[in-house]
């Protein structure tokens, strides 16, 4: 990585309550091979602290079907061009470290809109 | 021996002669990778095994409780072994740390006696602080300390190697820089006590490289520079420094210690989307100055700044 | 040196302090309920992948096949980084100083801890998670490490290499959690095979419709081990003894029965252990049922239980089952007993 591009991402990371959608294989460790689901596809993750461009962020999933965790509907239809929330879910009660791989560009979807689930979002809330 | 045994001996004795001859193995294992004179201050092993023996015993395992440690987490020997074997690293990690800082101390004593710098006291009891500053009599608080800790990290370091007897990690000049950060971030002054905690702090990257044998990737920007790149790095630098205002100089301060947004906003009094629009601004002006040079001349850019602002707290040139 | 005594310097110092040993990685309380808080050591689910790791929970989750949000612990002060928050011995009831690693985060089941070696104040542990969430207390700000400076940073790698160690340590839980719920892989309650053995006495209708009814309420798949024709013929024999309208409402667990066309795996007695026992009659069989789930990936079971084979507060708590060349299952005993 060239060196302004480090300086980028040491001075800009990403926010607070920002969406990425994560392959499965990039959700867990490449080195250890494991993935926590066999199956290929992705999962939406949203960042629960600021993320600084360090080696890990602090995420939730989100799901469609498993309805525990934080109601969450879907991000309105004019929100953002990158926006992939679509459909109603419900944000996970788990934790999850990602790295930096995940956390990128490619993978960015947007910017929660909603102000009550930002809330939740920082005070931990898990329903 | 199995962990069995192992764990029988810790819960009647605590340590006997079973983990005693573990901790004798793995002080052998690990010990002889290492230069004596440098770790051991010993002319050879064989002079200095059996008191890292009882130094890993007593210190680590017993006073630091680090023997609780392993027994909580090892299900096999071989967990208890790997454990043991990453203690006599830890202690081996931490006497060289000490020889380090204990360097730079000697070092700083001097540099701490020029005209910019001034100090009170003798001894032990000797505070130091910028030439001029109004010493407050009291102890830095842990938050100073760890505030000065972060403004010293920016200050470039000389990676050193494992072997390498008296490494000089800090150039002349960038100690100097780094005892004036400090002096800023501490105006109660400073004891020879406090820069060793700070420097401590410091520098860890060296010691977990150490510990988990990570070979570092750490570019040495300065090192090998010819006059001309010298030349250009002082240049980009100034460029940048002069482009940017006293504002976009603090953010970028203040993102290289990687504080939030939300924090730099609530210090400049602004608001966290003048914060990134003032991240964006300094962005380009750096990149400006940056990206037509050669990747081993951007860092040395990037450092020289960074130094630079190791000591900013607003305003000034470079 | 059997026999010998200790080397003075030794004597000396173990002679001076008293500390109480901890408890070892798989001990521990069954059932084995975790609360907020708690420092534990925590295991793999499968047999290899990491070595067991201190964790401190943030959260417990005992609802359904009970959780834990975790945090890694690293006993390495000096390699602290910015996310990283030295705790010392009386911070914890421990007896030596840990690092909490707040960006090191996941999901464990509860049956990967182990014993109980130290605990957090509600204050400490609260500012903990607030800086897992990014906002930083007094009583925590301070004792970080500096920030890691990027990636040539020795400290960069060794967070990589710990957050491998975390998702091998919770990738299971995570993957059962992403897919509860999901109908195509629903959970099951099990209902234990010791109310359907031939020399139990006969399913209290009471029970066997408390248990419908939490399975519905639930969106669970009730699942009847049915291994054996004698459990099969016992079922026939009781719903003959039923009135229609309650044939009628125990249809789900008829529905269950019908599984019966599924694998079953076969693994003998010795490849499978109940860690500190299964009390009620029919563990084997049990086992061996929730064995053939295992291997199917499963890990984690809810079993609708009788309370009278279990101590009080068993409640929320898990049970732990090895099975050889698999690895750990988390069992949750369900009371659902109805008195008569």
């Amino acid at each position: 990585m060239g060196i302004p591009k480090d300086l980028a991402f040491r001075l800009f990371g990403y926010s607070f309550g920002s969406w990425f959608w994560v392959s499965n294989d990039q959700s867990v460790d490449a080195a250890k091979l494991i993935h926590w689901s066999a199956e290929s596809g992705s999962h939406p993750f949203v960042l629960v602290a600021e993320y600084d461009g360090g080696p890990v962020a602090t995420v939730r999933p989100r799901s469609t079907s498993n309805k525990t965790g934080i109601l969450h509907a879907a991000h309105p239809a004019a929100h953002v061009s990158t926006c992939k929330i679509e459909r109603e879910g419900w944000i996970l009660p788990m934790l999850w470290s990602l790295g930096p791989e995940a956390i990128c560009a490619d993978n960015y979807s947007c910017q929660e809109p909603y102000e009550e689930i930002a809330e939740k979002l920082k005070k931990g809330t898990a329903r | 021996m199995s962990l069995s045994e192992i764990r029988e001996e810790y819960r009647s004795v605590r340590i006997g002669p079973k983990i005693l001859s573990e901790v004798r193995n793995s002080v052998h294992q690990v010990c002889r990778r290492y230069d004596p004179q440098i770790y051991g201050r010993a002319a050879s092993w064989d002079d200095a095994e059996e008191d890292l023996v009882q130094a890993v015993v007593l210190d680590l395992l017993l006073q630091e409780g680090q023997l609780d440690y392993l027994m909580a987490r090892s299900v096999q020997l071989e967990d208890f072994q790997n454990l043991l074997r990453f203690q006599v690293k830890r202690y081996l990690a931490r006497q060289r740390q000490r020889s380090v800082v204990d360097n730079l101390l000697d070092r700083s004593k001097e540099l701490l006696q020029t005209g910019a710098f001034q100090s009170s006291g003798k001894g032990q009891a000797a505070r130091y602080s910028l030439a001029g500053a109004a010493i407050e009599g009291r102890e830095p608080t842990e938050e100073e300390v760890a505030a000065a800790a972060r403004s010293v990290a920016l200050v470039p370091r000389i990676r050193f190697a494992e072997r390498e007897r008296a490494p000089t990690v800090y150039t002349r000049e960038n100690l100097e820089t780094l005892l004036q950060a400090v002096g800023i971030s501490l105006p109660a002054g400073f004891s020879l006590h406090d820069l060793a905690r700070i420097l401590e702090l410091v520098l860890t990257d060296w010691v977990v490289g150490f510990l988990y044998d990570f070979e570092g990737a750490q570019v040495e920007p300065s090192a090998g520079l010819n006059p001309e790149e010298t030349t250009m790095v002082e240049a980009a630098a100034r460029e940048i420094v002069e482009q940017c205002t006293p504002e976009h100089l603090l953010v970028l301060r203040r993102k290289l210690e990687n504080l939030p947004d939300q924090a730099i906003a609530d210090e400049l009094g602004v608001s966290r989307p003048t914060v990134i629009a003032r991240k964006k601004e300094a962005y380009e002006r750096m990149r400006g100055a940056l990206e037509d040079l050669p990747e081993h001349v951007q860092a040395a850019v990037v450092d020289r700044l960074a130094a630079h602002l190791a000591t900013f707290s607003g305003g000034g040139r470079l | 040196m059997s026999g010998e005594h200790a080397p003075s310097w030794l004597q000396a110092a173990l002679g001076r302090t008293f500390v109480l040993p901890v408890g070892f990685a798989e001990e521990g309380e069954s059932p084995l309920k975790a609360i907020r808080g708690e420092i534990r050591v925590a295991r793999p689910m499968d047999e290899e992948k990491v070595s067991a790791r201190l964790i401190v929970i943030l959260e417990a989750y005992t609802d359904g096949d009970p959780w834990v949000n975790a945090c890694l612990i690293n006993n390495a002060l000096e390699a602290a980084g910015d996310k990283d928050v030295r705790l010392d011995a009386e911070d914890t009831n421990l007896s030596f100083p840990t690092l909490v690693e707040t960006d090191v985060v996941g999901p464990l089941f509860m049956i990967q801890l182990g014993p109980r070696i130290g605990q957090l104040a509600a204050p400490l542990l609260d500012e903990l998670r607030a800086a897992v969430y990014g906002t930083w207390g007094p009583n925590v700000v301070n004792r970080r490490g500096t920030p890691i400076m990027g990636k040539h940073d020795a400290r960069w790698r060794l967070k990589e290499q710990e957050i491998g160690e975390m998702h091998a340590l919770a990738y299971a839980c995570m993957d059962h959690l992403i897919k509860a719920d999901v109908k195509e892989t629903a959970a099951d309650l099990v209902l234990d095979p010791a109310f359907i053995r031939p020399d139990a006495v006969e399913p209290p209708l009471a029970t066997m419709l408390r248990v419908v009814s939490v399975a519905e309420d639930e969106g669970l798949n009730l699942d009847i081990p049915t291994e054996g024709s004698h459990n099969m013929s016992r079922l026939r024999n009781w719903a003959a003894s039923l009135m229609p309208d309650e044939v009628r409402a125990l249809e789900s667990l008829w529905q269950g029965c019908l599984k019966s066309d599924e694998p079953k795996g076969v693994f003998r007695e010795d490849q499978l252990n109940w860690r500190l026992g299964w009390p009620s009659p029919g563990a084997n069989s049990l086992a061996q049922h929730l064995a053939a789930h295992a291997s199917r990936g499963g890990r984690a079971f809810r079993v609708a239980t009788s309370r009278k084979n279990w101590p009080e507060g068993t409640q929320g708590g898990v049970i732990g089952l090895d099975v050889e060349g698999i690895g750990t299952v988390q069992v949750k005993p369900e009371l659902l007993d109805v008195a008569a």
